[in-house]
């Protein structure tokens, strides 16, 4: 078995950036989507971990998917440290220009809110490039937001 | 020589692409293949994505990416052991360039 040419091509990247007091993740995967024909989603996990600040409180999560991506679906979980669990005040919210927008209010007292926003695109192209923004707008310190892809059989 | 960039602190995965032909048309099949880290100062995770395709994946994991020096070069060496036929194909030397 000759191995005559090694392709290596990076596949996905996460890079935090703060812009005018918002904190954005900016996620890219390139890469192949396997043999021709074969459906595989790419699941995109966002998990935003905020500290209240002030109350009420309120994180604003916005996803911005390529143009040649379906959100095929986008659930937003979340939950408190110490209860009591926000999860039944979490919304989210579609929006007209197709970004994902997820909004989670949660009261007086509950602190270590932790989310995690799911989102499961399928990819139009059988080799793609893969962009997408994610943004926090909250009034909470010491945001932490990570990224990862996972390939979805 | 293959050189991956990887941001520190970051999540990172790298495709790698196996042919027997340069035009990139003929892919190595990986179904009876082992790939591991042969040698290296930096040791991602290794699995193989698509045998069919020769496609492998790499994974330098943040907590793994958050422990290099930024502007500083690692190098590492993956072999390809294929089982039926007993042959190992070490693949050239990767350099890790981390941001």
């Amino acid at each position: 078995m000759t191995i005559a040419k090694v392709v290596v091509t990076p596949t996905y990247r996460v890079a935090r950036v703060t812009q005018q007091g918002k904190q954005v993740v900016r996620v890219s995967r390139l890469g192949a989507r396997g043999p021709a024909g074969t459906n595989h989603p790419i699941q995109l996990s966002l998990s935003i971990v905020g500290r209240p600040q002030g109350a009420p409180n309120n994180v604003l999560a916005r996803y911005s998917p390529p143009q040649d991506a379906t959100v095929e679906a986008a659930l937003m979980r979340g939950y408190a440290e110490t209860p009591p669990d926000v999860s039944s005040t979490i919304k989210m919210v579609r929006v007209s220009d197709g970004a994902e927008v997820f909004r989670a209010v949660w009261g007086v007292g509950e602190n270590e809110p932790t989310f995690t926003v799911t989102i499961t695109t399928i990819l139009a192209t059988e080799r793609y490039r893969f962009e997408g923004d994610a943004s926090v707008d909250a009034s909470v310190a010491d945001l932490d937001l990570t990224a990862c892809f996972t390939r979805v059989e | 020589m293959a050189v991956i960039e990887v941001y520190r602190n970051a999540d990172e995965n790298v495709l790698v692409e196996l042919f027997s032909d340069l035009e990139e048309t003929t892919p190595i099949d990986l179904t009876d293949a082992v790939v591991t880290v042969l040698r290296g100062d930096i040791t991602p995770t290794v699995s193989i994505l698509d045998a069919v395709n020769g496609q492998i994946e790499l994974v330098f994991p943040d907590t793994m990416t958050a422990d290099l020096r930024k502007n500083r070069t690692y190098r590492f060496t993956l072999n390809v052991h294929f089982n039926l036929s007993g042959d190992d194909r070490p693949l050239p030397e990767m350099e890790v360039f981390v941001r």
